[in-house]
């Protein structure tokens, strides 16, 4: 696969067409993308119809935009319009349509890019497998045996197989950065609300972010720059880094602590004070309430209809009582402020993104708002990733940073092309 | 290094048996399923346990 860069620069060179483009990405995806158990629904016309109309600026001598006839995907709970966004869910299958495009999708649009398919995640995005009771359980492009992870699973997927050079899925709690550590490719979770979540599926408002993937840094702050409207400012200021220590390390796979090491040798350690409370539970008190709050009245009328799993955390965060509940929030919001104050001499924050390959237990969020999940380069094995942690709002260092590590070859995806060639005999 | 005090221990109520599982959902106008109560109960017991680590009366080791 060809970069989002590479294309977008073809296309407004006129060395090939969007429309060219688009036809050979979605027969890629109708063939791989569907043993992978990635792709939901092909958007052939919309696709070709957007193309198009990339091709006709070019012919009318218009710019474009910075990712002309670039296709990406889309995880299933990004308002397409016509379609019904199902968030991966059954119930939601036979929605009304919706009536317009969620704003990243409208972005990517105006910058030429060209939506050609939806993706499968885990129902509700309550999980980290993408193990989905509709669509089946999406696979590991590196190993057809393994799991992609999740929640946003197929986007991943098909990034890592090479059949798109970038997608959006989402991140509440790990569901970007575990699938790009899994999957090998780079996968941002934003600094929270840095992205517009306008037209996508809403779970916990206070954790929800959408979040690209990529194959290069290159690519990723492309996308990042069209999303938020403004361009990364280049820097040659110092970067400041830390090693995340404690259950981080403690739990890391030894390539990764090796990795870590290599990476910033005088680096100093990095506890973060109360992680065992603030790390798996706070989450789950906060968004299982605010999840089952949103979707209560639907499950109290037909609870039988959400896969088994799904209800019955949905109906147990529905009788979470309030105290706890409004506990963790105070609690959340102090914590938070403590984690910022705490960091602040720091500028990125070294730390595993998933304790082992595929399948795992997820590493979940740590209340630092934005973090670059970057592939450690190792081909012939499993991919594992890093987190690269940062200050809120500052993206434009982790990107600077994970550049310099890509240039070093320390980290980097590997190509699986083998597997997705069709050479393995893939089993849903 | 400053440390996030912990909330004080407060009451947490999670329903922790079919009855109290019932009793709690009637409250919200919901009825439990009886295909739902083994799930319900093994989520409100993690809830639970989330809750106790939260409130700082739990078991750190696997957070």
């Amino acid at each position: 696969m060809n970069s989002a860069i590479t294309i977008a620069s073809a296309v407004r060179d006129g060395h090939i067409t969007a429309v060219e483009v688009t036809d050979t990405c979605l027969a890629a995806l109708e063939n791989a993308g569907r043993s992978l158990v990635a792709v939901t629904r092909l958007l052939g016309d919309r696709a070709r119809h957007e193309a198009g109309a990339v091709d006709a600026a070019i012919a009318a001598g218009r710019d474009p935009g910075p990712l002309a006839g670039v296709p990406y995907g889309v995880k299933d709970l990004f308002d397409v319009e016509g379609l019904p966004t199902t968030a991966g869910s059954s119930r939601y299958a036979d929605a009304a349509p919706a009536a317009g495009n969620a704003e990243t999708i409208t972005r990517l649009r105006e910058a030429g890019a060209v939506l050609v398919a939806t993706f499968s995640m885990d129902e509700f995005a309550l999980g980290f497998a993408t193990i989905n009771a509709r669509h089946g359980t999406t696979r590991n492009p590196h190993d057809p045996d393994r799991l992609a992870g999740g929640s946003s699973g197929g986007s991943a997927a098909v990034v890592a197989a090479e059949l798109l050079p970038f997608s959006l899925g989402s991140d509440t709690n790990g569901s970007v950065r575990v699938p790009a550590s899994l999957t090998g490719i780079y996968g941002l979770k934003p600094t929270h609300e840095a992205l517009p979540m306008g037209g996508a599926f809403p779970f916990a408002d206070s954790f929800d972010d959408v979040g690209p993937f990529a194959l290069s840094v290159a690519d990723m702050q492309c996308v990042w720059n069209v999303l938020t409207g403004t361009a990364v400012v280049a820097s040659d200021d110092e970067i400041r880094l830390a090693r995340l220590g404690g259950r981080f390390r403690d739990n890391g796979d030894p390539d990764q602590i090796a990795a870590i090491d290599r990476i910033a040798p005088d680096a100093p350690p990095f506890d973060l004070p109360d992680i065992a409370r603030a790390v798996g539970r706070l989450p789950d008190h906060r968004s299982r309430r605010r999840r089952a709050a949103s979707r209560r009245a639907r499950a109290r009328c037909d609870a039988m209809a959400f896969a088994p799993a799904t209800r019955d955390r949905l109906l147990a965060g529905a009788l979470l009582p309030e105290t706890p509940n409004a506990a963790a929030q105070e609690f959340c919001a102090r914590y938070k402020q403590m984690i910022v104050e705490l960091i602040a001499d720091h500028d990125v924050l070294l730390a595993p993104a998933t304790p082992c390959v595929a399948p795992m237990i997820a590493a979940p969020r740590i209340l630092i708002d934005a973090a670059l999940a970057v592939p450690l380069r190792r081909p012939g094995r499993m991919p594992l990733g890093l987190q690269l942690k940062g200050r809120p709002g500052d993206e434009a260092t982790l990107f600077r940073f994970a550049a310099t590590l890509a240039k070093k070859g320390l980290i980097g995806a590997s190509s699986p092309a083998e597997a997705f060639q069709g050479k393995v005999a893939w089993r849903k | 290094m400053t440390e996030a005090e912990p909330p004080a221990a407060r009451a947490q109520n999670l329903p922790a048996t079919q009855g109290e599982v019932a009793t709690a959902a009637l409250a919200l106008g919901m009825r439990i399923p009886d295909a739902c109560m083994p799930g319900e109960l093994a989520n409100l017991f993690l809830l639970a346990s989330h809750a106790d680590r939260l409130f700082g009366q739990g078991d750190d080791r696997c957070a």
